[in-house]
């Protein structure tokens, strides 16, 4: 095994994935004060984790502004329904209306 | 309760109160709600049915419309409790519980000296500038086909719906520390996948 990522596991205390759980849980929540202690501490030595940081944030912004708006469907492709479908729906409807 | 009616000369379109018209409904709004409904669950035919439920159920509470919002808007409103509702229900007849120790590993994305096995890199822009980039949705969509089950549910209700996290529990029959952890699974794979390929694409 690499020593030099070994020693940073020592020195950071927390190591990569328990940083990346901590990340994810600060995008909902304040995390109490050690962890958000342990967190930065291993954040000013991981380059990697500092990366992942930044990229969690953004993509929770990006998620949190397009879930306001009606014209971003999450959906990759335009589908349509059947014009099948599409008779027997209006004919529900109809049914209904009267 | 009645809209405020200004003096019909003055009255621009948006001011007159809005009506409903479900005759025109399949055709003015049909293909934006199924694919409103497949950007959530991924079951087409299950998208259809909720589509017609949602229409139905409509014209059955046209008179609690106020016009405050669009028609659309009024309709989107609906179909999201009903999808809410189908998630509700798929996972009260499979509890999560079966599906959540499959899903629940995270030591995929990291190898035996608990480093990411795959270094991320810098992304560029940021991907606050992409919310109307139509590829990179494409990406995210294709992105979140891979995610399992629950793992999608869990990040669908809390990212896209942005349900509270104590409802989506109930709603999903998990513990609050599972969903944490699966939401946490959902952004690692989303994050990993979103990097090769949109952001280090070829």
């Amino acid at each position: 095994m690499n020593l030099r990522k070994l020693i940073m596991t020592v020195l950071l205390m927390i190591d990569c994935k328990e940083a990346s759980q901590l990340l994810s849980d600060q995008l909902d929540n304040p995390l109490p004060f050690f962890k958000k202690f342990l967190l930065n501490f291993h954040l000013a030595l991981c380059k990697a984790c500092a990366i992942v940081a930044k990229q969690f944030e953004g993509l929770k912004k990006t998620f949190t502004q397009a879930s306001d708006r009606e014209d971003i469907l999450f959906n990759n492709q335009e589908k349509c329904l059947s014009e099948e479908c599409c008779q027997k729906m209006e004919e529900r409807i109809k049914e209904l209306i009267r | 309760m009645l809209p405020l009616l200004r003096n019909p000369m003055t009255q621009t379109p948006e001011q007159t109160p809005r009506k409903l018209k479900p005759e025109l409904w399949v055709k003015n709004y049909g293909n934006y709600l199924y694919n409103y409904a497949l950007g959530r669950i991924k079951n087409h035919t299950e998208a259809e049915n909720l589509v017609q439920e949602t229409f139905l159920a409509g014209v059955k509470s046209k008179e609690s419309f106020s016009g405050k919002s669009t028609e659309r808007t009024w309709l989107i409103g609906i179909l999201k409790h009903k999808i809410i509702d189908l998630i509700r229900k798929k996972y009260r007849e499979k509890p999560a519980s079966e599906l959540i120790t499959e899903e629940q590993t995270i030591n995929d994305f990291f190898d035996h000296t608990v480093h990411l096995k795959n270094k991320p890199k810098n992304w560029t822009p940021d991907p606050e500038q992409l919310v109307n980039n139509k590829e990179f949705w494409q990406a995210f969509a294709q992105c979140r086909e891979k995610l399992p089950t629950l793992t999608a549910d869990a990040f669908t209700l809390k990212e896209i719906e942005q349900m509270d996290s104590k409802e989506i529990c109930s709603t999903l029959g998990i513990s609050s520390s599972n969903f944490w952890v699966l939401l946490h699974r959902a952004r690692l794979s989303l994050r990993e996948c979103l990097e090769n390929n949109y952001f280090e694409r070829k």
